[in-house]
């Protein structure tokens, strides 16, 4: 802001009615800023120690005949505190004589104050000084309506400079805004007149002005620390002036829940934000959506950006405790700065940072969470009783004929009692006991007993935070521990973040650094024991280990090799060891500067490396299942010698891969406000990224890990191993294969916002982004994308008088975002693998057909918002109402297979989204006992508006309707076929030209989309949350209730008469005896299998399901320790919490107890209730 | 200092946009060269030299041997053209038989569109390439009217339904089927511009590579499946002139699982049968095995039968591999079909002495040392007749018995084949509309082709 403009006189523009050293002219501003180079330096070196000494309150003070001002200067240095005045005050000081050791603050003062016309008075941490002879009331009296120029400070509770506050003149049009540092000044206001002081999420203050005005505002609510400051991940704008739709979550709600993964934190507590666990896993799937879907292929996932850029390493690398803020980015006028990357939404994390003239604080925490094994149970399963009873039915028509007929071909244990029977090896009796025996079994309790354990979850963090004059430093270190509830996984993190900022040349340079270092191991096991049958059993009562059917037949294995071989029997109990394990390091190195040229005008510079090292070893010991079945696989018996074709040790299977981004940013940055009314910001930039991303992998054959050899030129790549049990073979490549990728764009950006008198805004932005698309003409490589905005607060105008609502603010913005999928080219593109064939020649294959016509994804989107606060804040919130209008989507269909291709990927859909999000939160009970409702409520539809390639089946429809979406739909439609229930043999029904039918094919590969039932999208209308949050005294309770309503999900392994597997629901439900078609859906046993029988029933309406629910999320109870301020440990708050979450679901459509989320998949478990205690303590 | 960050952002500019050109990914290309075209026709295991399965399943040179067993069959396609039911695919999409080979035709297709757009003077090696991706678009072609269209017959050939010719690589253009003369008529072009382009050897250790030898081995095949036996003889004379080795089985060892590799000596071109369909085309185990009487053809001194099949516990008989060290059966071109066909053109002509001294030159190197007697006849149709038997026994197993089926039965063989599964019998009579398959149901859909009536 420009009130202060010195003409030519550069120094002291920060603080220039605190600070007089302009005036001893050029030569002390030099040596100034040498000796505050000196002194950043040494500060930035002995970092927090340093800053602490310098807050002490003991003041010592040697002077003689000096000038009051640097004697205050002094005491401002030793004390911490800020000394705030005008400079005409001193005109008539007197100068201080002094010499004290070791004092108190107030002791020095008195001393200082004792003979001066002045006098103080401490208001927090800021010392103000006042003139003793005309105080305001005094001069209002002798000068009636004098107009005077008003300058001061708007500040928080912490003293952290509020940006955007606005300050009006009561009954009058006059209002500012204050600057990035918190100040402002008016001029010519009538000195009677009274300041209206208000800042969105605070309570607004009243004051009668003096020329210089220092304010603290107050938090509306003490539960609802709201962030004031957007950050778009370029620029940081009050969010009293922005156009934009954005969320912002503060550190208290991030760390309101205890996950390790941050995205995780935002359930529930985001609008605009669905985490929708029970999608289908896909590419082009996203759990985390920001206003619903606005592709179709290419990513689907939102843009996160860390402290300005975006983040390409694993989002679990990053440690919640280390973030202050998130901001959701959600219109165009929001993202539209991030471009072609913006079109799913952006979420702007911005880790914590220490504040200049903060003593250090030291925050420690710590959180233990233990949640109950997983529920077995929940996963659907046939009781081993029926299963061994469906088997004899199988097996007496033949069924197991194929794999008998194959000597090694793998047969469930009650066949091969079935078969001994049949070939008369045992008797009629033997068999009974035996398949009652195994008809007790059941595999999960095994499974509960030796697989798993209940998951504990360990955090610890510690960080230091603090600054000085010039610098402040944020340094953490976190650690985390899971032992996961397979008794084979485990994780780790450990992260460590130093971060320092320093103004030079009197603040008109700022230079930031900020050192990232992290690290994660996880062990699991790969090839996990996966049951057979239900009644495999891992123990015996002793708890001796069993062997257990895998891909071969245990009587073949009991005799195969005559003893010359391994053993080859898979005993699971004996291998719940890790032998996976994935370790992540990364590292991150952001620089910055900032240099203020000219008033207003600042170029900054920005460049972050980021290094990320993942490796994923298996190393599968000799001793393992998987080795010895490969070894004996491949091993050939001539005689009494053994050739091992395999040779004999580990294997070990190493991938690396290695990714390096650097970004390297420069950007201007202008605000100015002019003639008071005017006020523009600007910021114009460009950026560049360079991604590299190397993988590589290798299989390592009869390792030893103690000498670390291995047997790798001991196998032939070229050549066949033949199988021991079968005329199969398989070629061993044992060369290390690696490739390469490279992400290379760069941008062009600019951002300007226009405020006239604080009501009108205006916004706009335009960015042009420029990729190494592949293929595609230097033309078609870059995308200009644009958005504008306005919005209007009301509450500023003169006419404006509604006391209970002080706060109201409309916005309109429109633009575009783009989005791309980098695997597609507009040139025929060819990939080798570096495989060979068999004739040892390398060969390539056609990934893609050309396509001259390809081209970016635009979404257009608009937004209408409203803001706005009922008188001290009692009722607050927002509603913002939008529309999404994607066009030329990558979309992909069937194409005739006489092309050569059955699937062709191109610029073929439009997509529109729209829905409302709205946001209320009412102080309900403001008192000794508080009650707040924060309440969200998110409406989002899409609709597939067009697409240009021709649908296949009905089948591709109701299974893929992901990949085949269907115009006029949802993305996420769901569709069935129509059922007209069984029929009197319990066949299922469906309808052929509006007639029952069962003649499954054709209806399965109709090619008419409207034989089939809609249902509803997949993915909710109405999502939102409720937090309750109560209050007393030092206790605190929240409870966070989550909905989510109008919407599909489809049952899947429900037993459909002819899917011959135990991992299914509803087996004892199927029709059984005539009459049964009144009492159930579920088709009757049929044998040899129907495949478009048990196509047409698992996709039938039968098995679509409402998923409206309401869960309860989470619970947490935390308590503050009354603390003495002066407490023998310098401890400033201690407090513990007790969080609780997943404590499951209150109301459910479904009444199957199927949770929706987690659906009803054969290996589908929900997470288990988990109990958290934590502790944070602050110093 | 502003000047220093100007030039500093100048520099900077500039050199980034080069990086604009980088591939994003290392694997992909852009193919222009002759290493880039090789390496797309060198996409053999699943692809360039794969043949459907469809004619294997159909023929009737295996058994299944009970109602139960056939019902136990993993795909419906096994049990549907076992019994050569109506509809084959039974609801199946995105069939292999169909898509597989005009995916060949949409790589030699791309090969070609790219080669054409580099002008008219070739490089040596880029005509054999050229000549490579015409001789894999006519043996797609081949493969596909072979499954889905009548045998030829001359004077019907213009009105019977051939089959789509894709000639462009371009995704968006639909073909209608052409007729069975324009079929046959794009594939001889194809072929015989392929024997001008193609280099005249075989390369020994890459068979899965044509030569000229392969181009005129494929159109001996082709005329004599269109009964133009003046031009199979042609043909095939030509392909043996350039190369007529045949092995010797007595210097081969008889090994459990086969004698053979992928290069068999006598092999002029590679491909083998689809891997899908497992169970009836392994041959595996117990179950499924080689028609038993078609086993009693051979004589006990017959070296065929222990180097191509394996007897099981229960007596009886599986396939090894023939001119493949693979599970899936060799369905390529080699020197023992061009004998067969030069011999059976001669026999046809009248020409039985020089017939049989084709017939005798390749039986006498399948009879164990010291056991072949020349095979002599009475007369042309005598020798015709041992020329056939022979080519039973010798081409088992290769695919070819379905299109010898069609073929003889035009030539009024009349050979009704019969399946027994328990009480059910199922019969396929000579010139029946079920020696065609039908087109599968997703590609009538998409492009709306004719459908063949079965």
């Amino acid at each position: 802001m420009n009130f202060f403009i010195g003409r030519g006189n550069h120094c002291g523009k920060k603080f220039p009615w605190v600070r007089s050293y302009c005036r001893n002219g050029r030569r002390t501003n030099l040596i100034f800023m040498r000796i505050r180079l000196i002194f950043t330096i040494l500060i930035v070196s002995i970092g927090f120690v340093t800053a602490d000494a310098a807050h002490a309150q003991n003041i010592s003070l040697s002077v003689k005949n000096a000038p009051l001002k640097d004697v205050l200067a002094e005491i401002e240095k030793q004390s911490g505190y800020e000394v705030f005045y005008n400079n005409k005050h001193f005109e008539n000081s007197k100068t201080v004589t002094l010499a004290i050791a070791r004092k108190g603050l107030k002791e020095v003062l008195n001393a200082c104050f004792k003979s001066q016309p002045l006098y103080y008075e401490i208001v927090g941490k800021t010392i103000v000084i006042k003139p003793k002879s005309a105080s305001p009331v005094q001069k209002a009296k002798n000068i009636t309506s004098k107009l005077i120029d008003i300058k001061g400070t708007v500040t928080d509770e912490s003293d952290r400079p509020l940006f955007g506050a606005t300050i009006k003149v009561k009954d009058s049009n006059k209002t500012t805004t204050t600057d990035n540092e918190g100040k402002f000044m008016l001029s010519e206001v009538d000195q009677d007149a009274v300041l209206v002081i208000s800042y969105v999420g605070y309570q607004s203050a009243e004051i009668r002005p003096d020329d210089t005005v220092k304010v603290r505002l107050h938090l509306a609510s003490s539960d609802l620390e709201e962030v004031s400051v957007v950050s778009t991940g370029y620029q940081e704008v009050p969010k009293e002036r922005a156009t934009g739709s954005f969320t912002i979550i503060d550190s208290k709600t991030i760390n309101r829940s205890v996950g390790v993964n941050i995205l995780d934190r935002l359930d529930g507590v985001t609008s605009g934000l669905l985490l929708n666990r029970g999608l289908e896993k896909a590419a082009n799937n996203s759990v985390i959506s920001v206003r619903g879907r606005s592709t179709i292929f290419a990513n689907a996932a939102p843009l996160i950006v860390l402290d300005g850029f975006p983040y390409e390493g694993t989002i679990e690398q990053i440690n919640p405790m280390d973030i202050e803020n998130i901001t959701i980015l959600k219109d165009a006028a929001a993202a539209s700065i991030w471009g072609t990357r913006a079109s799913n939404g952006v979420i702007v994390l911005k880790s914590k940072m220490g504040r200049k003239k903060q003593q250090l604080a030291i925050n420690l925490s710590s959180t233990l969470t233990i949640s109950e094994k997983p529920d077995l149970y929940y996963a659907p399963q046939i009781s081993s009783a029926d299963y061994i009873d469906l088997e004899q039915y199988l097996f007496n028509k033949g069924y197991f004929n194929g794999s008998i007929n194959l000597k090694y071909s793998a047969i469930s244990r009650a066949v091969e009692v079935m078969n001994r029977k049949k070939m008369g090896l045992i008797t009629a009796a033997d068999s009974i006991s035996q398949i009652n025996e195994l008809k007790g079994n059941d595999i999960r309790s095994d499974l509960l007993k030796y697989a798993y354990r209940p998951k504990v979850h360990q955090q610890y963090q510690i960080n230091l935070s603090g600054g000085n004059d010039i610098s402040s430093f944020y340094i953490s270190g976190g650690y985390d521990k899971n032992l996961e509830s397979s008794v084979t996984n485990d994780y780790e993190r450990l992260s460590f973040n130093a971060k320092n900022s320093v103004s030079l040349i009197g603040g008109r340079l700022e230079l930031f650094s900020d050192l990232n270092f992290n690290s994660s191991t996880t062990n699991s096991k790969s090839n996990a024991y996966i049951p057979y049958s239900p009644y495999d059993r891992l123990a015996d009562e002793k708890g001796n280990s069993l062997a257990t059917v895998n891909n071969l037949r245990i009587t073949y294995l009991d005799t195969a090799g005559n003893g010359k071989l391994l053993d080859w029997h898979y005993r699971p109990k004996d291998e719940l060891q890790p032998n996976r394990e994935n370790r992540i390091t990364q590292y991150r190195l952001n620089f910055g500067l900032a240099y203020k040229i000219a008033d207003g005008l600042t170029l900054s510079a920005k460049y972050q490396f980021l290094n990320e090292d993942v490796r994923n070893d298996r190393d599968a010991l000799l001793t393992e299942y998987l080795v010895r079945n490969t070894i004996n696989t491949y091993s050939s018996i001539n005689g009494n010698s053994i050739t091992y074709g395999i040779p004999l040790g580990n294997i070990l299977d190493q991938s690396l891969s290695l990714l390096k981004t650097k970004t390297a940013r420069f950007q201007v940055n202008y605000f100015k406000v002019f003639a008071q009314d005017h006020e523009i910001n600007a910021i114009g930039g460009y950026e560049n990224t360079d991604g590299r991303k190397t993988s590589s992998n290798q299989v390592i054959y009869g390792y030893n890990p103690e000498t670390r050899t291995n047997g790798n030129n001991l196998i032939n790549p070229m050549m066949p191993y033949r199988y021991y049990y079968s005329r199969a073979s398989t070629r061993f490549s044992t060369a290390p294969n690696s490739r390469g990728m490279i992400n290379f764009t760069q941008s062009y950006y600019a951002n300007i916002s226009y405020a006239y008198k604080g009501r009108y805004m205006f916004s706009g932005s335009a960015r042009k982004d420029e990729s190494n698309l592949f293929g595609v003409d230097a033309n078609q490589k870059g995308v200009p994308l644009w958005s504008t905005g306005l919005s209007w607060n009301i509450d500023k105008e003169a006419f404006y008088k509604l006391e209970w609502l002080p706060q109201l603010k409309l916005r309109a913005t429109y633009g575009y975002n783009g989005n791309i999928d980098k695997t597609l080219s507009g040139y025929l593109t060819i990939q080798s693998l570096g495989f060979t064939n068999f004739w040892d020649s390398p060969y390539a294959s056609i990934v893609n057909p050309p396509n001259p016509a390809l081209t970016w994804e635009k979404v257009r989107t608009w937004n209408l918002g409203l803001d706005y606060a009922f008188k001290n804040n009692r009722v607050m919130g927002s509603i913002d109402v939008y529309q999404k209008n994607a066009t030329d989507l990558i979309g992909n269909g069937p194409i005739s297979m006489q092309t050569g291709v059955a699937q062709f990927k191109g610029n073929v859909a439009d997509l529109q989204g729209k829905g409302i999000d709205f946001v209320i939160t009412s102080r309900n009970i403001d008192g000794k006992f508080n009650w707040t409702t924060s309440f969200l409520l998110n409406y989002n539809i899409d609709k597939v508006t067009g697409y240009k390639i021709r649908q296949s089946s009905n089948y591709n429809i109701v299974s893929g309707n992901y990949n085949n979406p269907l115009q006029g739909y949802p993305y996420y439609a769901i569709f069935s076929f129509p059922s007209a229930g069984l029929d009197a043999e319990g066949n299922p029904q469906g309808f052929v030209e509006g007639v029952a039918s069962k003649d499954y094919s054709s209806i399965i590969n109709a090619l008419d989309p409207s034989r089939l039932k809609y249902h509803g999208s997949g993915s909710p209308k109405y999502f939102g949350g409720i937090i309750n949050s109560f209050a007393y005294k030092n206790f605190e309770l929240s409870v966070n209730i989550l909905y989510k309503f109008d919407y599909f999900f489809r049952r899947t392994s429900i037993f459909s008469g002819s899917n011959y597997l135990f991992r299914v629901a509803d087996y004892d439900n199927r029709w059984k005896k005539a009459g049964d078609e009144s009492l159930t859906d579920i088709p009757s046993l049929v044998y040899p299998s129907d495949t478009f029988r048990d196509t047409f029933f698992q996709y039938s309406e039968k098995t679509v399901e409402k998923g409206d629910n309401i869960r309860l999320q989470d619970i947490r109870l935390s308590y503050q320790l009354p603390l003495e301020s002066a407490s023998p440990l310098k401890i400033k708050k201690l407090g513990v919490f007790i969080y609780s979450q997943n404590l499951g679901i209150l109301w459910s459509a479904n009444k199957r107890n199927i949770d929706p989320d987690y659906g009803s998949g054969s290996s589908s478990i929900p997470q288990p209730l988990s109990c958290s205690l934590g502790l944070n303590l602050s110093f | 200092m502003k000047k220093i960050i100007l030039i500093f952002l100048i520099v900077t500019l500039f050199g980034c946009a080069k990086k604009l050109d980088l591939k994003p990914e290392s694997t992909l290309v852009i193919p222009t060269t002759v290493k880039d075209f090789q390496n797309l026709l060198d996409n053999a295991d699943e692809l360039i030299n794969v043949t459907p399965a469809l004619a294997q399943l159909s023929s009737d040179e295996y058994y299944i041997p009970d109602f139960s067993t056939w019902q136990s069959l993993s795909s419906e396609i096994q049990r549907t053209t076992y019994v050569w039911a109506k509809d084959i695919f039974a609801g199946q999409v995105r069939s292999r038989s169909w898509l597989v080979p005009y995916s060949q035709v949409f790589y030699a297709n791309s090969v070609l569109d790219a080669i054409g757009k580099q002008g008219n003077e070739l490089s040596t090696e880029m005509k054999n390439i050229k000549g490579w991706a015409l001789f894999v678009r006519a043996h797609a072609f081949f493969t596909l009217v072979c499954n889905y269209s009548p045998a030829y017959h001359v004077s019907t050939a213009t009105t019977d339904l051939g089959i789509p010719l894709k000639l462009s690589a371009n995704i968006t253009e639909i073909v209608q089927r052409s007729n069975l003369q324009q079929t046959y008529d794009q594939i001889i072009t194809d072929l015989l511009e392929a024997t001008e382009l193609l280099k005249t050897e075989i390369t020994a250790d890459k068979k899965n590579r044509p030569s000229k030898v392969a181009a005129y081995a494929l159109l001996a095949r082709i005329f004599l499946n269109m009964r133009d036996y003046e031009k199979a003889d042609l043909y095939s004379s030509n392909a043996l002139n350039l190369y007529s080795t045949l092995t010797d089985y007595n210097t081969l060892e008889i090994l459990d699982y086969g004698t053979f590799t992928k290069n068999a000596e006598e092999t002029i071109y590679f491909t083998h049968c689809s891997g899908e369909y497992a169970e009836t085309i392994f041959t595996q185990g117990d179950y499924y095995g080689v028609d038993s009487s078609l086993i009693r053809l051979y004589d006990p001194s017959d070296l065929r039968l222990p180097i191509y099949f394996s007897k099981t516990e229960l007596g009886n008989y599986n396939v090894k591999g023939i001119n493949t060290d693979f599970a899936y059966p060799f369905t390529g071109l080699a020197t023992d079909e061009i004998y067969l066909i030069k011999a059976e053109c001669l026999a046809r002509k009248g020409l039985t002495s020089q017939a049989l001294s084709y017939l005798n030159s390749l039986v006498r190197n399948r009879m164990k040392a010291g056991t072949f007697t020349p095979i002599s006849a009475a007369d042309s149709q005598d020798a015709l007749d041992k020329i056939l038997l022979e080519r039973r026994k010798e081409l088992i197993w290769r695919g070819l018995r379905w299109l010898d089926l069609k073929r003889l039965n035009k030539e009024g063989s009349n050979i009704t084949l019969h399946r027994n599964l328990g009480d059910q019998k199922f019969t396929l009579e000579p010139n029946s509309p079920r020696y065609v398959f039908p087109i599968p149901d997703d590609e009538i859909g998409l492009s709306g082709i004719q459908q063949n009536i079965r």
